[in-house]
């Protein structure tokens, strides 16, 4: 919900609206609450005060007419007891009858009592029970002496029911005190006053407590005799002797509007009382019309918001829906031009933005389909790579090259560890490339590698920094390049028809030799090899009959010696053999014989192949410590063999 | 865009806070305040004593509160381990029979009091006893010793001696100390107590073998008793017993001198209140029953009747003792039971045993009325003095 009003105007402008417009409906709902509650509490006190004042009028004129009453009865008692000193039995049954007749002629009389004018004897009772009892100390009697008189509400000393006395002087006609009449009042004729209800509605009622919170007189029936006493806070101020008009919970915890009053002359309090419920019904419904009014007339406006801000936003939105597509990657789309105000020149300027974009967005899709198909169909490696090492990206001629995609190989170490056997390798071409991209200008890195299919390969790479610090790795293989150079490299110092070291190497083999001989204080052997008669097989047997002899001859010669030993052809039909590493001089004899032996082979290729040879046989370090020496030395003794017929060896130093 | 978007949420915030406003405002309206008292932590006691009389008795509120005063400065009576304020609350019986009940019943059920010491008179007391008995409320009377006060009722106690008992205390002394053997009795017949102390006099005076030669009962209020004591003298009583208000008795006495009568005045604790019979000229020489003699007081009680005379102002005389004694009785009730709940403070009352009061020791192992002593006082140069003590009857 929250997230559709954000992204609609239209839902944002209609919830903006109704927001506001719903405080508007709520603040006057209260206020048109509060000012019908005052309104109404003033007329609710108002009327249960003006009921209130009814019934202590009409309490005043009930207690008025008991008061005539009582001089009616007073002036027929009076002319009974006037000038005698007591009455005979006939005389005060009739007294008593008469008395009778006035008490069922008037409901509320519950006892009608003369009293002797000393003393308070009860002479006379419509209760025969109370006859001869003493009122001395009532102040109905003390009081009822001197003149006609009401007591005001007390407990009835036998029930303790709430009474009214009223009471007066019996004199004669002389004003001589004959006694004092007393009536006792039930109160049901003042709860017939209570009762009425007039003007006070459905929960309006009025009751009467005694100064001890004594409920004396309810509207409600069944109220009376439940001895329970309410202490509400109306009948407390009320018992305090205040009178008044509240807000409070009344006895039944029902919240009311009430008016109190303390009858000081009958010692009582009136309440009025009517729930508020019933007294602020009005307000509520008053509330409830303009909450109802206020919300209806908030719908219509919210219905008009809503056409209007559609309306409004009707191009806004075709623009937005244009953007959207846009955005979607349809630059295609076109923002309508629908007005030729503000929202026009938007859409127009939208339009042109989205062109420009189109047109910008083909040529550099163009120039990126060109680029990228450069580095697809370079064949040299291209590879690019973070500072850190980790590899991006690789095109398909550095994947040819090592054999690897960069989802195998995520780093240059990755790399490292497939390509190099070694971890020195490894270790040296990482450290290595992480320096060159620090370089501003790195050095052309050539290294042999190990390609995934198992063959040896040379791959020359450099690195070059781009602008935000990534590095581009080029890479060529340049193994086809490594295995020319190393042809070369044989061409020169190998002899090119028996395959044997020439000359230069043979100097070099025999150079190394030395030096390990002086370092391991060993010995080095020189034999020098001539082959008897390869001039004359040579002139009889033509150039290639030579050859071949040179070529068998380098074969059995190299099948003499060991691996560490090198043969090697000085030119024409002298061979050397450096013999590295040798013990003693007897080693060597053992080699010259052995030389002898397989090249002197008569049975070979009809006895035109291997006739013999001259070895010359010089050992460092006692014929000599250097090269020329040794060589001279060696020579000198083949010379001497040959010139001793051939077919022998000859140790230098050694007399001829 | 950003303040744009903050001012549009203080603009919100302060329509919503607004609209919260105004409905507090509308449920703050609806709802009514409800008052409530708290009053669990008093210990409200009822005082009905006659302040606007005739009678009036304000010596014994004075003692009362300056008592209830004491306890309260000492932090309140300790009941069941804490200290609860006493409330004393005093309402005026006026002197009338109306007066007297509705008090009673406001204290009762307005002001919700747990005990109430009065009233003073046993015609009072009688109907106010319906009333306690109907709210099981204890009325501890100081002074309503007529025995239909306590007769079959749970609620009501009275600490002074009970009239059947006092009459015969005096018949006793009068008979075998005074020797005196013709008796006249002249009481007031409209009231309860003159009434009743008259007849258990008479009747004890005559099981005893003494003779009444006259018992005139007159009508409350007559102020002439000339025609009664004319009888009476007729009758050659040796005394004349007395047992009515002090109102009456001055009255009575003075009277009874002028037509002639020269025998001994007899009278009953009513004689106690005040000391309008005490300096009375035709009194002297006079005997009556009372409760309290200021010169019995036991040593405690005479130093705590001493601290309230410093208070009060006043001689702790009758009055004070008496209601002292009853009130002392509520509390005491409470400190016993641990609660002044008014059904456990009668419990406390009843199963009171020696209780010392400034009266004297009294107990209440015979239902309402008091087990305890009294005092023969002799009248003698406007001062009552006690000729002869009544151990509570064992």
């Amino acid at each position: 919900m929250m997230g559709f009003i954000q992204k609609s105007l239209v839902a944002r402008l209609v919830s903006t609206y109704l927001v506001f417009s719903l405080l508007g409906v709520a603040g006057m709902g209260a206020a048109s609450y509060l000012v019908g509650r005052a309104f109404l509490r003033q007329a609710a006190v108002d009327r249960l005060q003006s009921a209130s004042r009814q019934k202590e009028t009409d309490l005043g004129l009930w207690i008025e007419e008991r008061l005539r009453d009582l001089q009616f009865v007073g002036a027929t008692v009076a002319r009974q007891y006037a000038g005698k000193a007591g009455l005979d039995e006939r005389e005060t049954q009739r007294l008593l009858s008469h008395l009778r007749d006035y008490m069922a002629a008037q409901a509320d009389v519950r006892e009608v009592l003369v009293l002797a004018p000393t003393g308070g004897r009860v002479l006379l009772s419509t209760d025969p029970a109370q006859v001869g009892g003493y009122r001395a100390s009532y102040n109905y009697y003390t009081q009822g002496r001197q003149g006609a008189t009401v007591q005001s509400v007390y407990p009835s000393p036998e029930s303790l029911r709430p009474t009214i006395t009223v009471s007066m002087p019996l004199k004669d006609e002389s004003g001589e005190l004959l006694g004092v009449l007393a009536v006792h009042l039930g109160l049901e004729r003042i709860d017939q006053i209570i009762r009425s209800r007039a003007g006070l509605g459905e929960t309006g009622e009025t009751y009467l407590v005694d100064s001890s919170n004594t409920l004396v007189a309810s509207g409600r029936k069944g109220l009376l005799h439940s001895g329970r006493q309410a202490h509400t806070e109306g009948i407390e101020r009320a018992l305090a002797g205040g009178s008044g008009h509240g807000q409070y919970l009344n006895d039944a915890g029902v919240p009311v509007v009430g008016v109190y009053r303390w009858l000081a002359p009958y010692q009582m309090a009136l309440l009025a009382e009517m729930s508020q419920d019933e007294a602020f019904a009005s307000a509520g419904r008053l509330a409830l019309v303009s909450v109802l009014v206020g919300l209806a007339v908030a719908a219509l406006l919210c219905l008009g918001v809503y056409v209007f801000s559609r309306r409004m936003a009707r191009p806004i939105l075709s623009v937005t829906k244009a953007a959207m597509a846009v955005a979607g990657g349809d630059l295609s789309a076109r923002a309508p031009v629908a007005t030729r105000d503000e929202l026009g020149n938007l859409a127009k300027a939208f339009n042109a933005m989205t062109n420009d974009l189109s047109n910008l967005y083909s040529r550099l899709e163009l120039e990126g389909r060109e680029r990228g198909a450069i580095l697809q169909s370079s064949f040299d490696g291209i590879a690019l790579a973070e500072k850190s090492g980790e590899l991006v990206f690789n095109n398909p001629g550095m994947q040819r090259l090592f054999g690897y995609s960069v989802s195998e190989v995520p780093s240059l170490a990755a790399l490292a560890d497939r390509i190099f056997p070694a971890p020195e390798d490894r270790q040296s071409f990482v450290v290595n490339l992480m320096n060159d991209m620090l370089q501003e200008n790195p050095p052309e890195r050539v290294f042999a590698f190990l390609h995934r299919d198992g063959g040896q390969c040379w791959c020359r790479m450099r690195v070059s920094r781009m602008p935000g610090g990534r590095v581009v790795i080029n890479a060529q293989d340049v193994s086809a390049l490594k295995a020319s150079e190393e042809r070369v490299r044989h061409m020169a110092l190998h002899d090119s028809l028996t395959g044997l070291p020439n000359r230069q190497l043979f100097a070099d083999r025999l150079e190394q030799a030395l030096r390990r001989a002086r370092r391991n204080n060993s010995g080095v052997g020189l034999l020098y090899i001539d082959l008897d008669h390869f001039k004359a097989l040579n002139d009889a047997h033509g150039h290639a009959h030579g050859d071949r002899v040179l070529v068998e001859t380098a074969l059995r010669l190299k099948a003499c010696v060991r691996e560490s030993d090198t043969v090697a052809r000085l030119g024409g039909d002298e061979f050397v053999i450096v013999l590295s590493d040798l013990p003693g001089a007897a080693d060597a004899k053992a080699v010259a014989e052995k030389v002898l032996d397989t090249l002197h082979d008569p049975d070979a290729a009809g006895g035109n192949m291997f006739l013999g040879a001259s070895v010359g046989v010089a050992c460092y370090p006692v014929n000599g410590e250097d090269q020329d020496s040794l060589l001279s030395k060696a020579d000198a003794a083949m010379y001497a063999a040959k010139r001793a017929g051939g077919n022998a060896y000859r140790m230098a130093g050694t007399p001829s | 865009m950003r303040s744009g978007t903050f001012a549009r949420r203080c603009l919100l915030g302060v329509a919503l806070c607004l609209a919260l406003g105004a409905l507090a405002v509308m449920s703050a309206c609806s709802g009514a305040g409800a008052g409530a008292g708290a009053e669990d932590d008093e210990f409200r006691i009822g005082l009905l004593v006659p302040l606007s009389g005739p009678p009036n008795i304000v010596t014994a509120k004075d003692a009362a509160e300056a008592l209830v005063a004491r306890v309260n400065a000492g932090g309140g009576l300790a009941v069941g381990g804490r200290r609860i304020k006493v409330r004393l609350l005093v309402e005026d019986t006026g002197g009338h029979v109306e007066r007297t009940l509705s008090a009673a019943v406001r204290l009762i059920r307005q002001e919700r009091v747990a005990a109430l010491v009065g009233p003073y008179y046993s015609r009072d007391a009688i109907f106010v006893a319906n009333a306690t008995e109907d709210a099981q409320v204890p009325m501890v009377s100081p002074t309503a010793s007529n025995p239909q006060v306590t007769l079959g009722r749970k609620y009501a106690f009275s600490v002074c001696l009970v009239d059947t008992v006092q009459g015969r205390f005096m018949a006793q002394y009068a008979f075998q100390v005074l020797g005196l053997r013709s008796i006249a009795v002249l009481y007031d017949e409209s009231d309860t107590y003159p009434q009743g102390l008259a007849r258990y006099f008479a009747d004890a005076f005559v099981a005893l073998g003494g003779k009444v030669v006259a018992q005139e009962g007159y009508p409350g209020g007559v102020t002439d008793f000339s025609i009664q004591l004319g009888r009476i003298r007729a009758a050659k009583a040796q005394a004349l017993y007395l047992p009515n208000y002090v109102q009456d008795v001055v009255l009575q006495m003075a009277q009874a001198r002028r037509a002639g009568f020269s025998g001994v005045f007899l009278g009953g604790d009513s004689w106690e209140e005040g000391t309008s019979v005490l300096e009375l000229s035709a009194a002297q020489g006079s005997f009556f029953t009372a409760n309290f003699a200021h010169g019995a007081m036991g040593e405690a009680v005479r130093r705590q009747a001493e601290h309230l005379e410093s208070v009060a102002g006043v001689p702790m005389d009758s009055d004070g003792a008496m209601v002292l004694d009853a009130l002392g009785v509520v509390l005491a009730a409470a400190q016993a039971v641990g609660s002044v709940a008014p059904v456990s403070l009668r419990a406390g009352i009843a199963s009171l045993r020696d209780y010392e009061g400034f009266s004297g020791r009294l107990s209440f192992e015979r239902g309402g009325d008091a087990v305890r002593g009294a005092h023969i006082m002799f009248i003698e140069g406007g001062q009552a003095r006690s000729r002869k003590v009544l151990e509570p009857a064992s």
